[in-house]
């Protein structure tokens, strides 16, 4: 007979793909996904690359700046409450078998191993504009994946080793986490000084920081970015000892949790129970929200508000309180990396700077406030004019999405030697494409809001989100040269696109306003 | 008053309320008794005015999806709608601004009468499910609205907080509030319902009025297993 654990991974699997073909949405939507991907590598296969291509080299230094955002993000986390490595069925179920606490722990790890690998799945994602800039071939992207994936599982089962083994004991705890700010600041310390000191431009100044070595001494995201460097410079002595590196810290983590004799089951429900909280949400139709584990209260009161902008009064006060309160988190890592990609693509202006986070501004803003308020029943059933409640709600994404925009482009103006025009441009920019965004969520909610899967909505608000940003796209690019301008996207195109923007936004809020009337709140 | 015409729900291919009609009065609580899947949640939801659906549902006359009817309608769901970063007195305070309600005295005696007041400094993701639901109560009546809908009110309650919704009940009776309960616990509704409309896939199978006469429960108990049984055999 086989292995139990071993039965429910695979009959799991089975059914998953099973549902998957037997349901229309999900089957779409996978599909989708599948074309999405092969889409990217047949146009990088068509496009031509340019005579003028940066070092790939690069490649491995914005992969040690992500696979260190993401480990660090997992581990930050991790080292202080449990990961959601079991579901409440494998508590139920498996925890009160007569299976080996051991056995346990490598089937959580394997179903762990699973999530980062599709988690990953975005990296493929990227082919095509890296292939332009770098003249690299799919091996590169394929390794960026891998070790992408691995990365999050490392630092997901180091972090739950960790967890463990020190059960109880909050000091060592905060220990460990002070560790790993230090070794991790240590090495943008480093890094910072290298781009201080050196010659050169600051992307040659920061690249002459990136060595093998440098990357094989900074745990987990250097060991990723170390297996990317050896694939894009064809040197299989550094694939090896990145995942000679990884093998040795997985087996490491697996051996001190089955050694260690620890009974781990207490220090994994509240993870389980967190995960079963947001299946729960999902099936609900609510958004999980990431709500910081301790909250600073500071002043109990909404103090503001009568009426509709009760709404917007009572946002800010609940991103006060997740520590969000002009940016969110998601906002912060769009900043963040828009700078690292403006640094290295400087040469080209803010432009693209503006395309890429314009496009993670895509998936960020699903997570947004106004978003979440539409999961709770009271702002429907607010006895104001439902346009008047939209507009309130999301004016605290407007102004969050305002923020992160001059974060992001005021600093890159400097760097790029842009002018204020232009910089002006793409801060309006930005929050043009955030209305669209808000505007798409009401207009997909109110065609088809509990009458679609979810999985389908999300597609249909990619879809949208498309079709609504087209015109201001369109003009922008048709319109400038009708008034003699011989660039091709500039200051004046990315105008153009806000203006029409925002009215297309507004024309869709307002005529999609009786979302707020009905919603067919939270049901199939 | 609560009046509700041919009220009829589907989703896709299932029909979940099926040409549903009946009248909530002034002071009196009705009663929606039914298996599980039998349509109850739903018809509670399409009265709140969140679902969309065909037929007629107006509150004192107004449409029930009017602002007008919201101002008079109070919703307490099956599942609490809580914000995790918002206070218990922060809940409150929102829904007394929202709702444009200046004197908030009978909010702190609701508050009071479901011992909320020593966790007014709590978040709502530090309550358990049980005092969650108590705040949903609270914020579905603060504003003293004239027609109530709970979907399922007693689930997660104490034994104190049953008892005290139980009273509220009859006192909003008594000031003339029309109630619509959604249940399938058919003691916790003894001693103050009026009607009770029995659901079957979807349909009204029977109607039931107590008369205020004591053995009535016992009576409606006796006719929803009649009416479940049969159609389940």
């Amino acid at each position: 007979m086989k292995s139990p654990l071993l039965y429910v991974q695979l009959t799991t699997a089975k059914n998953e793909l099973k549902e998957t073909l037997k349901k229309p949405a999900k089957l779409i939507l996978s599909l989708f996904l599948v074309f999405l991907i092969a889409g990217n590598f047949i146009l990088a296969g068509f496009s031509s690359v340019g005579d003028e291509t940066r070092d790939p080299c690069e490649i491995a230094a914005m992969a040690l700046a992500l696979y260190t955002f993401m480990a660090v993000t997992v581990m930050s986390s991790g080292f202080t409450k449990s990961a959601a490595m079991f579901t409440m069925a494998d508590v139920n179920l498996i925890f009160t078998s007569p299976v080996s606490k051991a056995g346990v722990f490598v089937y959580g790890a394997v179903k762990q191993m699973r999530s980062s690998f599709v988690l990953g799945f975005f990296i493929l994602l990227q082919y095509s504009w890296l292939r332009d800039s770098y003249a690299i071939d799919v091996t590169v992207i394929i390794s960026a994946f891998f070790f992408y994936s691995l990365t999050l599982f490392a630092a997901n089962l180091l972090s739950m080793a960790v967890y463990i083994l020190t059960s109880a004991r909050e000091n060592v705890r905060k220990m460990i986490r002070i560790g790993m700010w230090t070794v991790y600041g240590a090495a943008a310390v480093y890094m910072a000084a290298g781009a201080i000191a050196g010659s050169g431009g600051i992307v040659e100044r920061i690249m002459g920081t990136v060595t093998p070595l440098f990357l094989l001494l900074v745990p987990i995201s250097g060991w990723g970015a170390l297996g990317v460097w050896g694939t894009i410079s064809s040197e299989p002595l550094f694939i090896i000892m990145a995942s000679a590196a990884f093998a040795a810290l997985i087996i490491a983590a697996f051996a001190a949790v089955i050694r260690s004799g620890t009974d781990y089951y207490e220090d994994v429900i509240s993870g389980a129970e967190t995960l079963q909280t947001i299946e729960q949400d999902r099936k609900d139709g609510n958004i999980a929200e990431n709500v910081p584990k301790n909250v600073k209260l500071g002043k109990n009161g909404i103090g503001k508000g009568f009426g509709a902008d009760t709404l917007f009064y009572k946002h800010m006060v609940e991103n006060r309180r997740a520590r969000t309160k002009y940016i969110s988190t998601a906002g912060i890592f769009t900043v963040l990396s828009g700078w690292i990609f403006g640094v290295l693509m400087r040469d080209g202006g803010i432009i693209f700077v503006f395309v890429f986070t314009t496009y993670i501004q895509i998936f960020t803003m699903l997570m947004g406030r106004f978003n979440k308020e539409l999961t709770k029943p009271y702002i429907y059933l607010i006895p104001e004019p439902p346009f008047k409640k939209m507009l309130w709600a999301s004016l605290e994404t407007l102004i969050t999405t305002a923020v992160e925009a001059l974060l992001l482009y005021v600093p890159l103006a400097f760097v790029a030697s842009d002018s204020a025009f232009i910089t002006v441009t793409f801060i309006f920019g930005r929050i043009s494409f955030g209305m669209i965004s808000v505007a798409v969520n009401v207009f997909v909610g109110k065609m088809w809001s509990g009458t679609v899967p979810k999985a389908l909505e999300s597609l249909l608000y990619f879809s949208f989100y498309l079709i609504f940003a087209a015109p201001g796209v369109l003009l922008g690019f048709l319109i400038p040269p009708i008034f003699g301008s011989a660039e091709i996207f500039s200051g004046f195109s990315v105008l153009i696109m806000s203006v029409v923007n925002a009215c297309a936004a507004a024309a869709v809020m307002y005529f999609s306003r009786d979302v707020l009337v009905c919603p067919e709140f939270g049901d199939k | 008053m609560l009046s509700i015409r041919n009220l009829t729900k589907s989703y896709g291919k299932t029909v979940a309320n099926n040409n549903i009609s009946f009248d909530v009065g002034e002071g009196e609580a009705a009663v929606l008794l039914g298996p599980n899947g039998a349509g109850k949640s739903t018809l509670i939801k399409s009265v709140a005015g969140l679902l969309r659906y065909s037929g007629n549902i107006e509150i004192c006359g107004y449409d029930n999806r009017s602002p007008e009817a919201r101002a008079l309608i109070g919703y307490v769901p099956e599942i609490p709608a809580v914000y995790s970063l918002l206070t218990v007195t922060e809940h409150i305070e929102f829904i007394l601004r929202a709702y444009k309600v200046q004197d908030r005295s009978f909010a702190d005696e609701l508050m009071e009468r479901f011992e909320l007041t020593d966790k007014r400094d709590k978040l709502g993701k530090e309550l358990s499910k049980g005092m969650q639901q108590k705040l949903s109560i609270c914020c579905a009546l603060a504003y003293s609205p004239r027609i109530v809908i709970f979907d399922e009110p007693m689930v997660g309650l104490d034994p104190h907080a049953i008892k005290e919704l139980k009273n509220l009940i009859s006192e909003l009776k008594s000031r003339g509030a029309s109630i619509l309960i959604s249940t399938h616990m058919i003691d916790s509704i003894e001693g103050f319902w009026d009607t009770a409309h029995i659901l079957m896939n979807g349909s009204l199978a029977a109607t039931m009025h107590s008369g205020g006469v004591p053995e009535s429960a016992q009576k409606l108990e006796d006719l929803f297993f009649e009416i479940t049984e049969q159609h389940g055999s």
